[in-house]
């Protein structure tokens, strides 16, 4: 298991959602690791040796080869470290819904989120935004047994709750700076809250207010 | 076995669709083609697939499981001691079958779609085809991306190995020479002729007719 264990390191930027994903699941998992934060302005002679093709964060590199996108990379984590914190479900149905849900949140949902904010708050794609958060509300009515706990996984994070988690911290900080009116989700908002207070969000997710100062630079209009 | 039901709700003509026959091919899973009318979709479709409304969904006893991606990954651990793989076992390798297929699928196909239907990224298509053929000549992937039988990428890739000639004669998609990527067009010819290819899929010539036909329809639903 020790050598297993060796050489992770992980090219990150800390207000990436992508890169909170990846940071969770290696805190959920224990897995030691070097974090090394690159510079998206200047890009580092690592990150563009790892990811010549997309040349972005975040990068897995575990033994010295190099895993991308952070789907792919939280799959991998689950895949050669099962024992901890499992994240995918062991049935080949349930799984596959939370790879229809994961695909959903990258193309619907996370598209829907970047023009909000690069639209500066624009209330129609608020609206956007508001009905895949629906559609995210209802599969959790699906899939998460509310008797067990607030998570997809029930008391536990499961892979949808940690591609899910970053906007624990970002939509709270789109609301403050962009005004962003978050949809009628009870039980996606007490996901989100229960991911913020995991002890794994500690080290996974931002402060609320550097994640604002960060959207206001980024994406405020002037 | 024999009480299992496997049925595809598909569309002949659809690129998906046509991944997702191909690896039930592959696996030799006996499955029923339910032909859909995306112009006047019925309500198992819009049952099976609330959230897109789309082809293809597979229907395994009796158990909606929609996007191709999602259904092929299914196949393969689903019914897993069956026929070939379609994804290797080793983590890192599935990692890079995973990664590959995302690139095949968002820069290959999307943006060979780009071209023919928005008139935009002839350059950006032809550039994802060299950094394909980089990746082919590297890594020394004959004659198909999979080895020497077919795997995820081929798989996604079927649709662009079919539909060159409609994209080119009707489309105007311009291909890279044989010059430029000799690999990455030998390993769509591979595809196109592989038996189970050409014995269950619709022919390139039966796909250009149909494209000449429904082009403007297409582009109208871009």
């Amino acid at each position: 298991m020790a050598s297993r264990d060796q050489e992770v390191t992980l090219l990150s930027a800390w207000p990436s959602p992508f890169s909170m994903r990846v940071k969770l699941a290696l805190a959920l998992k224990g897995i030691e690791h070097e974090d090394l934060p690159q510079d998206l302005g200047n890009k580092s002679k690592i990150l563009l040796e790892s990811n010549p093709v997309h040349k972005k964060v975040p990068v897995l590199i575990h033994k010295g080869k190099p895993i991308l996108e952070s789907a792919i990379i939280v799959h991998y984590i689950d895949e050669v470290w099962p024992e901890t914190s499992p994240l995918l479900p062991q049935d080949a149905f349930l799984r596959a819904q939370h790879r229809f849900w994961s695909d959903f949140m990258d193309k619907k949902l996370f598209d829907s989120w970047i023009r909000f904010l690069r639209s500066n708050g624009d209330a129609a794609v608020n609206e956007e935004f508001n009905q895949n958060c629906l559609l995210i509300e209802g599969a959790l009515a699906e899939l998460g047994s509310e008797e067990e706990g607030p998570f997809f996984g029930g008391a536990s994070m499961s892979f949808l709750d940690v591609l899910l988690a970053p906007y624990a911290v970002w939509i709270p900080g789109a609301e403050q700076v962009m005004g962003l009116k978050p949809a009628k989700c009870p039980r996606f908002h007490k996901l989100l809250a229960a991911a913020s207070e995991h002890p794994s969000a500690k080290v996974a997710l931002p402060q609320v207010e550097k994640l604002k100062k960060f959207i206001r630079v980024h994406f405020e209009s002037k | 076995m024999a009480d299992e039901s496997v049925r595809l709700l598909c569309v002949w003509s659809s690129p998906y669709s046509m991944r997702v026959m191909l690896a039930l091919e592959l696996k030799s899973i006996p499955y029923e083609r339910v032909e859909q009318d995306v112009r006047s979709k019925g309500e198992l479709l819009l049952r099976s697939n609330p959230v897109h409304k789309k082809v293809p969904v597979l229907i395994h006893n009796g158990r909606p499981i929609a996007e191709s991606s999602v259904i092929i990954e299914y196949i393969d651990e689903q019914w897993r001691d069956r026929g070939d793989e379609i994804l290797p076992r080793d983590p890192y390798a599935r990692a890079q079958e995973r990664f590959w297929a995302d690139f095949v699928e968002k820069k290959i196909f999307a943006g060979s779609a780009n071209v023919v239907f928005r008139a935009t990224g002839q350059d950006d298509f032809l550039a994802s085809c060299d950094i394909l053929e980089e990746e082919l000549r590297k890594s020394n992937r004959a004659p198909y991306f999979g080895g020497a039988k077919l795997g995820l990428v081929d798989i996604v890739l079927v649709s662009t190995a079919l539909c060159s000639k409609s994209l080119v004669e009707v489309g105007g998609l311009r291909l890279p020479s044989r010059d430029a990527c000799p690999r990455f067009l030998a390993l769509l010819d591979a595809i196109r002729e592989h038996p189970l290819v050409r014995s269950s899929l619709p022919s390139p010539d039966k796909l250009r007719d149909f494209f000449a036909t429904a082009m403007p329809w297409i582009k109208s639903l871009s």
